[in-house]
């Protein structure tokens, strides 16, 4: 899949118009279980999205370093939502293969983070009044946050808005996030 | 045995009541102080009061990002920064008081807050980071408790714009964007610690 100039992102967003109650988290496990498993999976891609940039060699040494602390910081997430499924009683999905086409220059790898970052942002906010418990929701929100900071800072990089939806962001449903990055996801 | 610097959330209410009311430095901060108080002491807190809460935070962020237009010189970059995030602040004082209005039947009183800057683009970036991380805290905190759906998705949609706007706040001060993996919630009295202690810096007159 091409990702310079991409703009899936703003489709999943765009699909997110409408009845936010219909979430499709159940293929990740019941209720909060799937909803959290989907945030795992998500985080699983972003790992493994970071570690493709590691790759590029082109990036300047302190854009390098963010992004290294950003793989780093989603590694935590995945540790953290890890443990909530278990508390639930629930089994963590397991790291989903992905793929990433390799970025031709910085702008493109850029680009594609930031396009992944705000659309992670997105979907956690899609389940934020969907979760029933509250140890689950505040380890989402404590999440939801930072995907938030790791996509403006994604976007200030490439000199587009921090708040590209204005003064409330827009969330996404599971439906069209997983309809997004099913390109990246191979087994 | 209390460790150093451990309050129980009772004397840190009371502390926060005094300063509040009793030190002109904390002029408009004590229009959060007693009500935090009060809050604390009510034995049914409800949406409507942590609505209130969260906007005069709202407010104060608003007042600050005026005034740093008005009373400092930015760079460019900067103030074009602070423009973007006093108007989205000034939505979300109209989005929460239209929710307040339906729960509590009414818009809250009109908050100003006063600020004294002496100049320095460095503390107001200090402070303005403070207050943004403060903020994200505290909706954090807010946002589990809240029973309504939509008040949770709407607080939601605020608190990923209000880590938004701290992150371009770290990048302008040359510091780590999201330092911490993390954002844990708050209770509203540490959120409210977080910007008590400016109080003796002279950023508020």
């Amino acid at each position: 899949m091409a990702l310079a100039g991409g703009s899936f992102a703003s489709a999943a967003l765009l699909s997110a118009c409408g009845d936010g109650a219909a979430v499709e988290t159940s293929r990740f496990g019941d209720g909060d279980v799937g909803i959290l498993n989907y945030a795992l999976t998500l985080e699983h891609l972003e790992v493994a999205l970071y570690a493709s940039l590691a790759k590029v060699g082109s990036l300047q040494s302190k854009t390098e370093t963010t992004l290294r602390k950003f793989g780093e910081e989603e590694e935590e997430h995945i540790a953290a939502l890890a443990l909530a499924v278990e508390r639930l009683g629930g089994e963590p999905v397991s790291k989903p293969k992905t793929e990433f086409p390799a970025a031709g220059n910085a702008e493109m790898a850029l680009k594609t983070a930031s396009e992944i970052e705000n659309l992670v942002a997105a979907a956690y906010l899609g389940q934020l009044s969907s979760i029933e418990n509250e140890a689950a929701l505040e380890a989402m929100l404590s999440i939801h946050s930072v995907e938030g900071q790791h996509a403006a800072t994604l976007n200030s990089l490439l000199g587009e808005p921090v708040t590209p939806d204005g003064a409330l962001a827009k969330p996404a449903t599971a439906e069209a996030v997983l309809g997004s990055v099913e390109p990246f996801l191979v087994g | 045995m209390k460790q150093q610097g451990e309050v129980t959330e009772l004397s840190r209410a009371e502390a926060l009541r005094k300063a509040g009311l009793a030190a002109g430095a904390l002029y408009g901060l004590g229009a959060i102080g007693p009500h935090v108080h009060r809050v604390l002491a009510a034995s049914n807190i409800g949406e409507g009061d942590f609505l209130s809460f969260s906007l005069k935070f709202e407010h104060l962020q608003v007042s600050l990002y005026q005034t740093a237009q008005r009373r400092l010189s930015l760079p460019r970059d900067l103030k074009r920064l602070v423009e973007v995030l006093e108007d989205e602040e000034r939505q979300h004082v109209a989005t929460l008081t239209a929710s307040l209005g339906e729960y509590k039947g009414g818009p809250p009183e009109r908050l100003a807050f006063a600020f004294a800057y002496r100049g320095l683009n460095s503390q107001f970036l200090r402070f303005a980071q403070e207050i943004e991380t403060a903020v994200v805290a505290a909706y954090n905190g807010i946002i589990p408790k809240m029973k309504s759906k939509e008040l949770r998705e709407l607080l939601g949609a605020i608190v990923q714009v209000e880590g938004r706007h701290a992150a371009a706040l770290r990048i302008e001060g040359k510091g780590e964007p999201a330092p911490n993996a993390f954002d844990p919630g708050t209770t509203q009295l540490e959120a409210l610690d977080s910007v008590l202690r400016f109080a003796g810096s002279g950023i508020f007159r």
